[in-house]
């Protein structure tokens, strides 16, 4: 409609005011990108579309808008801090983090002090409007960022180093730690004020993969773990789970739900081709949320990339959607975000960084691959491949 | 209230230059604001419209009797007889034309729609000021929407540069 309608000149000299309710109606419908230039027209412009009302009202209209992107960061300075970008790969703002510093003491004695000085953020995955964190070395702590108000919340540090953490929409945190013992779950509930205390649940139904970044994902308020089925059939020698299976926790009533078996193929894999053991399979095998959905990655290297869709837990239904082709089937590509139009989102490096990350900067990348066309372009690079979680906040709050 | 034609309520408004307009109820109610105000049984007499002139006014309602869904009474709608694509192309074309207006009626338009809460008529009057906006520059905007630029130069140095990246 606006083709068949001459564009009015903004050098013809007729002045007409747009009223201020009809200002709100027209903003609001305007992507946030065009809104975070438009601050630049005046003041009540900016004042208006960085109002927390219209922040709120702009985010409903546009809840379908694409997400932004949370990854770690560390400045020339030596300042880590969390980075915000749009799916362009604009960073939007970067909130430095204040570090840490840590005593350690041995019958309350100061035996060494470690600081966050020489230590990398690894940005924990999740899709909330704040960002969790912990640092490679220091992994027992846990950080939750919120990028609005640059505030960072600490959580009490866990009985060991966290193995498996997911961040559910009602701010509870599921953890599994200590690595010789059994497993075990933890939650915590906490807000601005109430950081809130770790407490014990059942134990999961049994031994979960420890590939905290990959195997674990919060899918409408359930979080699904991939079991580990080799290492635990290698410690007792009995088949307690096939490969490839998943638990469930339910975030609200915190209690797990079950275990179900992977989809067949992936259950049948080795036994179906004898060139690949399980400690193979367990490197192809990743969970992520996509479009809703749980998502079980299998990734063959160098041949094909499956997404199996979990579209009914009872029933333990797994539906191959889509299968992405050789040259997307590198080894450590974990995707994390489908878009409407199709368009998939991973994160990878290349090379051995997925196995010894420490020290490899800048190998890390985000690319998103279009089945429509079959492309691949490159989004953002990263420190980390899996350092990465998204963002659900409104870039107008940044 | 008034009844017109067999079983179909009608509703007066009235603008405030004194023009009272006779329309259907299901047309008055494509207003939220109306149907509120229909449901809350606060229309028993006609029902003014402030802020809104008899021109804008008989604009609107030309909107709502062409936007009306043509429901029957059992809830069947008559698109099942008509293909629903064609009605929708229908309509595309009317409220192209319909569109065709000058910026001030435009905008009367859009100030219309928000307080009366037609959300068709909202989009539509709205969105068309969107495409002449966003792809222009600073400059253009505010000459168009006639805003003053009530930055210091650094202020909006500083919002730029904050914004940066939106400018790419």
């Amino acid at each position: 409609m606006s083709s068949s309608e001459p564009r009015p000149r903004p050098a013809v000299p007729f002045s007409v005011e747009l009223p201020a309710d009809a200002l709100y109606e027209v903003l609001l419908r305007l992507p946030a990108k065009d809104l975070c230039r438009f601050r630049a027209v005046c003041p009540a412009w900016c004042a208006l579309t960085s109002d927390p009302l219209f922040v709120t009202a702009h985010k409903s209209r546009h809840h379908t808008a694409p997400p932004l992107l949370a990854t770690a960061y560390r400045d020339a300075d030596g300042v880590s801090g969390v980075a915000i970008s749009d799916l362009s790969g604009n960073v939007l703002k970067r909130i430095p983090s204040a570090g840490y510093t840590f005593v350690m003491k041995i019958a309350g004695d100061a035996i060494g002090r470690f600081t966050s000085k020489d230590d990398s953020i690894i940005v924990l995955s999740a899709r909330l409007d704040l960002v969790c964190f912990s640092w490679e070395d220091y992994s027992e702590a846990l950080w939750v960022l919120n990028p609005t108000t640059g505030a960072t919340i600490d959580l009490p540090t866990g009985r060991s180093e966290t193995e498996s953490c997911a961040f559910g929409q009602v701010l509870r945190v599921s953890r599994i730690g200590d690595c010789c013992q059994p497993q075990v779950c933890e939650v915590i509930t906490f807000d601005d004020t109430n950081h809130g205390s770790w407490r014990r649940k059942q134990d999961p139904p049994c031994y979960i993969s420890s590939r905290c970044r990959t195997g674990c994902v919060v899918v409408d308020g359930v979080v699904y773990f991939l079991m580990d089925f080799y290492s635990t059939y290698f410690r007792t020698r009995m088949k307690t789970t096939g490969p490839g299976s998943i638990a469930a926790f339910d975030l609200e009533t915190e209690d797990w739900t079950g275990v179900r078996p992977g989809p067949e193929p992936v259950h049948r894999f080795v036994q179906e081709n004898e060139v690949y053991g399980y400690p193979k399979l367990e490197l192809m095998l990743s969970l992520a949320e996509l479009d809703g959905c749980l998502v079980m990655v299998h990734n063959i290297h160098y041949k094909s990339m499956d997404l199996w869709f979990l579209t009914d837990f009872e029933k333990g239904t797994w539906v191959k959607r889509y299968s992405m082709p050789s040259h997307v089937a590198r080894p450590y590509r974990y995707p994390f975000l489908m878009l409407d139009d199709g368009r998939i989102f991973f994160s990878g490096s290349d090379g051995l960084q997925g196995l010894f990350s420490v020290g490899e900067q800048g190998r890390g990348f985000v690319r998103s691959y279009d089945s429509r066309n079959d492309t691949y372009s490159d989004v953002l690079k990263l420190e980390d491949s899996r350092s990465i979680s998204i963002y659900t906040g409104s870039l107008l709050s940044l | 209230m008034a009844t017109r034609e067999a079983g179909k309520k009608m509703i007066m408004l009235k603008s405030p230059d004194g023009m009272e307009f006779e329309v259907e109820e299901a047309v008055a109610m494509e207003s939220q604001t109306i149907r509120k105000m229909i449901e809350d049984d606060c229309a028993d007499t006609a029902i003014l419209i402030p802020n809104i002139n008899s021109k804008i006014l008989s604009r609107v309602i030309e909107y709502c009797n062409k936007h009306v869904p043509t429901t029957g009474a059992t809830g069947a709608a008559a698109s099942d007889t008509v293909a629903p694509a064609a009605l929708a192309e229908d309509l595309k074309i009317w409220d192209a034309e319909f569109i065709k207006v000058n910026r001030a009626t435009r905008f009367d338009l859009i100030q219309a729609a928000s307080y009366l809460n037609i959300k068709g008529l909202l989009d539509l009057t709205s969105q068309t000021t969107i495409d002449t906006i966003s792809d222009n520059s600073l400059e253009e905007i505010r000459s168009f929407l006639s805003t003053k630029n009530d930055y210091l130069p650094e202020e909006e140095q500083t919002i730029r540069r904050e914004n940066q990246w939106a400018f790419q």
